[in-house]
């Protein structure tokens, strides 16, 4: 089966955080669709988002990975609170490393509108926002890291896990990488343990394929948007 | 014939209560109390609010108990029961009813007031949370200092210095509760688990040290006869004062 | 935050004064190489854990890291009352709760998305520790509350939940023993408490830092639970873990005592109770 997720930026303008007056906000919602597993149906999938998007968060946390600083506006009133909306459509495995993958596509193509602070005369601050649609502000998405999930069959550790991979392994070690090789975040998720003499080479292993999981999607980013292509239908 | 409750009490004896403050650093003010094996923190938290327009200057002071699931093991996750519903409820009455708390002296300055959250979390349930509630919640508001604010005339910028203010407790309501059997048979003070489980009816009594009664609380149940129901407050008034003098034994030796 | 039906709100827009007190930068380290709290960097916290306070649960267990305080309790194994499949495996429900006063600025009752996340990490865990086969198409139930967060909550989460099951009488592996670093560049900080764990919003720095939790069996030498996050590289990472096992190891030993004593104890009580019915 092939994994398939679609993911969404939405940017809005909203009262920032009040212990972080100065920087911007970013939220990832996760929904599991119906569609991927019928087990997802009502409430089933609640459990997946969650570890999702908590995995996301964990990711980005370091303030170096996207700058949420110069998504300010207004200090204390006014910030960018950009939605991360991750939709999956398909699981067939390394769901996490999918995601991620198309969260750092979709930031790399995220504009934002350019915006100019005006201060009136009797000192209160306006927002105006630019009218041409051209007018904007990309993000710097140099530091985002894509998540390497390495996951243990047996004695061995395989990456991009498929299905069945998954159904044989109990333990798995996510982590995700910069482009730059910094270990951004690693979580030990599923019910099994490691030993902690392999951790180093996992580590070393997933620094390897994610610097260069990194350089490909970029390429691959900047050919797609490059070219127009004759596009029969969305998903293709 | 002198009956014998289960833990070998009298039906007029209340376990031992042991109450220990200030020991949560991050509340302006804490208390734990064990009442038996019923065992109750209380944290108090001060946030800076701005006072209702139809009571201008005067702050808030809201209670809450929660009863997890980790000190009982017929409480599910999820949201408050109906029981932590009323005893909540019955806290902030009590504090409104005796005034324990004026909230005008929690105005800081114009429209800016003290909010202060008074959150109770059962940690042992065995019986008579109500009575280790009350006292858990006075003890930590006894104990509760908070930071003096000042708001500048000039920008209205808000300052937090680190000196702290006592903050006033005007009187100490103390509760008792009575389970009783029916007809008003067979009245226990001071409940534990099995017997509060089994009981045909649950009265409590609030006091004050001047005597007053401050709420008279009684859920339901079967009917209690006039004179059961004088005999239990005669009864909490002679209890109480071992609350009140041990709440004083306590904030004198904090204050040493 | 939608509101809460079921409980007693304030008023909305609540501040904390802490908001308006300005941010002061720390050093972690002074001259003398000591930190704050005048430890070195390589020190633990004094440890105190006590098994059973809870007469009403299973087994029960707090813990106490100078003001980092944690209570832990376990109920069951309980029947699964909506089972979705037949499974030969036991499951755990992990509840991680910060207490609404346990942290600087006030929290919800309501779970929010950190106690959420931080249930799962406890129940991964956790789930290589238990002996899961054991009780086949049944749950154990383990709660934590945090009644005062003065750092490595997690951790101190990790081991005192794990005691807590060793009160209860459940099956396990082996005991399993949480530690927390911090990483700032060259130096590394064990056990670290709330102003020296690593905060995004306050750094903005080029050298490697960070914060990981390790839970760690001792006996067999095995990670239960890895979390890291802010920037590092691997080498970096694969050392703070030999610091923190050897961290482990030290307070497996105090854990270790505490076992055996809370053990002894309960022998005692048991021999006490079968004389008391013999006479």
């Amino acid at each position: 089966a092939n994994t398939d997720v679609l993911v969404g930026v939405k940017a809005e303008l909203d009262a920032p955080e009040s212990s972080q007056p100065n920087r911007g906000r970013l939220e990832f919602f996760v929904d599991c669709t119906a569609n991927a597993d019928p087990e997802f149906e009502g409430r089933g999938g609640e459990d997946l988002a969650l570890g999702i998007s908590s995995a996301l968060s964990q990711a980005f946390s370091s303030s170096n990975c996207l700058d949420l600083c110069s998504l300010c506006v207004l200090p204390g009133q006014q910030v960018w609170l950009l939605y991360v909306d991750v939709l999956i459509l398909e699981c067939g495995g390394s769901l996490l490393d999918a995601v991620s993958l198309a969260v750092k596509a979709a930031l790399m193509n995220t504009k934002i509108p350019a915006v100019t602070v005006n201060t009136t005369e009797e000192g209160s601050s306006e927002i105006e926002v630019s009218d041409d649609p051209y007018d904007v502000n990309n993000l710097e998405v140099s530091k985002v890291p894509c998540i390497v999930t390495l996951t243990r069959v047996g004695h061995q550790f395989v990456v991009d896990a498929t299905k069945e991979e998954q159904a044989c392994s109990i333990g798995h070690l996510s982590v995700a990488v910069t482009e730059s090789g910094s270990l951004t975040a690693v979580r030990k998720t599923g019910s099994g343990s490691l030993h902690p003499e392999s951790i180093l080479d996992i580590l070393q292993t997933a620094q390897e394929i994610g610097i260069n999981l990194n350089q490909q999607l970029v390429e691959k980013v900047k050919l797609e948007s490059s070219v127009k292509k004759d596009r029969r239908g969305f998903l293709t | 014939m002198v009956l014998e409750r289960s833990d070998g009490r009298d039906c007029w004896k209340t376990r031992r209560t042991i109450i220990n403050v200030g020991s949560i650093g991050t509340a302006y003010g804490s208390a734990l109390v064990r009442r038996g094996k019923t065992t109750i923190v209380c944290g108090v938290k001060g946030e800076l609010a701005n006072s209702r327009p139809e009571n201008p200057g005067d702050g808030f002071l809201v209670v809450n108990l929660d009863l997890p699931p980790l000190c009982c093991p017929l409480f599910k996750p999820g949201p408050p029961s109906e029981q932590s519903q009323s005893i909540s409820q019955f806290l902030n009455d009590i504090v409104t009813s005796s005034g324990c708390v004026v909230l005008s002296d929690l105005s800081i300055e114009g429209q800016l007031v003290w909010c202060l959250f008074v959150d109770i979390i059962c940690l042992e349930y065995d019986g008579n949370v109500i009575d280790a509630a009350v006292l858990a919640m006075l003890a930590a508001l006894t104990n509760t200092k908070l930071p003096k604010i000042t708001v500048s005339n000039d920008n209205g910028e808000i300052k937090v210095s680190e000196a702290l203010e006592i903050l006033a407790v005007k009187s100490q309501p103390v509760t008792t509760t009575f389970v009783y059997q029916q007809d008003g048979g067979h009245v226990m003070v001071d409940p534990s688990f099995e017997e509060e489980y089994d009981a045909a009816g649950i009265l409590s009594i609030t006091l004050q040290e001047d005597g007053s009664l401050v709420k008279l609380y009684k859920p339901g149940g079967l009917q209690l006869p006039d004179s059961v129901l004088e005999q239990c407050i005669a009864k909490a008034r002679s209890l109480s004062k071992d609350m009140w003098h041990l709440l004083k034994t306590v904030s004198e030796t904090v204050e040493t | 935050m939608p509101l809460d039906g079921k409980r007693i709100c304030g008023p909305e827009g609540t501040k904390s004064p802490l908001l308006f007190i300005p941010k002061k930068q720390t050093n972690l380290l002074d001259d003398n190489r000591k930190r704050t709290d005048g430890r070195h960097a390589e020190d633990l916290r004094p440890l105190f854990l006590r098994l059973g306070i809870n007469s009403q649960a299973r087994g029960s267990a707090y813990i106490e890291m100078n003001r980092t305080k944690v209570v832990a309790t376990v109920y069951g194994p309980r029947e699964i009352q909506r089972r979705r499949e037949f499974d030969m495996k036991g499951q755990l429900l992990c509840e991680f709760k910060f207490a609404p006063f346990s942290c600087k600025v006030r929290r919800q009752y309501q779970p929010d998305n950190e106690e959420k996340a931080l249930s799962s990490v406890l129940r991964e865990t956790l789930e290589p520790v238990v002996c899961l086969h054991k009780f086949p198409k049944s749950r154990v139930d383990i709660f934590v509350l945090v009644l005062e967060n003065d750092g490595s909550a997690l951790a101190a989460a990790i081991t005192c939940a794990g005691a807590a099951l060793v009160d209860a009488g459940i099956d396990m592996y082996d005991v399993v023993i949480g530690c927390g670093l911090r990483q700032d560049e060259a130096t590394t900080l064990v056990d670290p408490v709330y102003e020296e764990e690593y905060r995004p919003e306050d750094n903005h720095q080029s050298g490697e830092h960070g914060n990981m939790v390790l839970g760690f069996m001792p006996l067999l030498q095995q990670v239960a639970a890895l979390q890291c996050d802010g920037e590092l590289q691997p080498k970096t990472v694969s050392a703070a873990l030999g610091m923190l096992m050897e961290s482990c190891y030290g307070i497996y030993s105090i854990v270790q005592e505490c076992l055996t004593e809370s053990l002894k104890n309960k022998l005692k009580k048991r021999e006490k109770d079968v004389t008391k019915v013999i006479s």
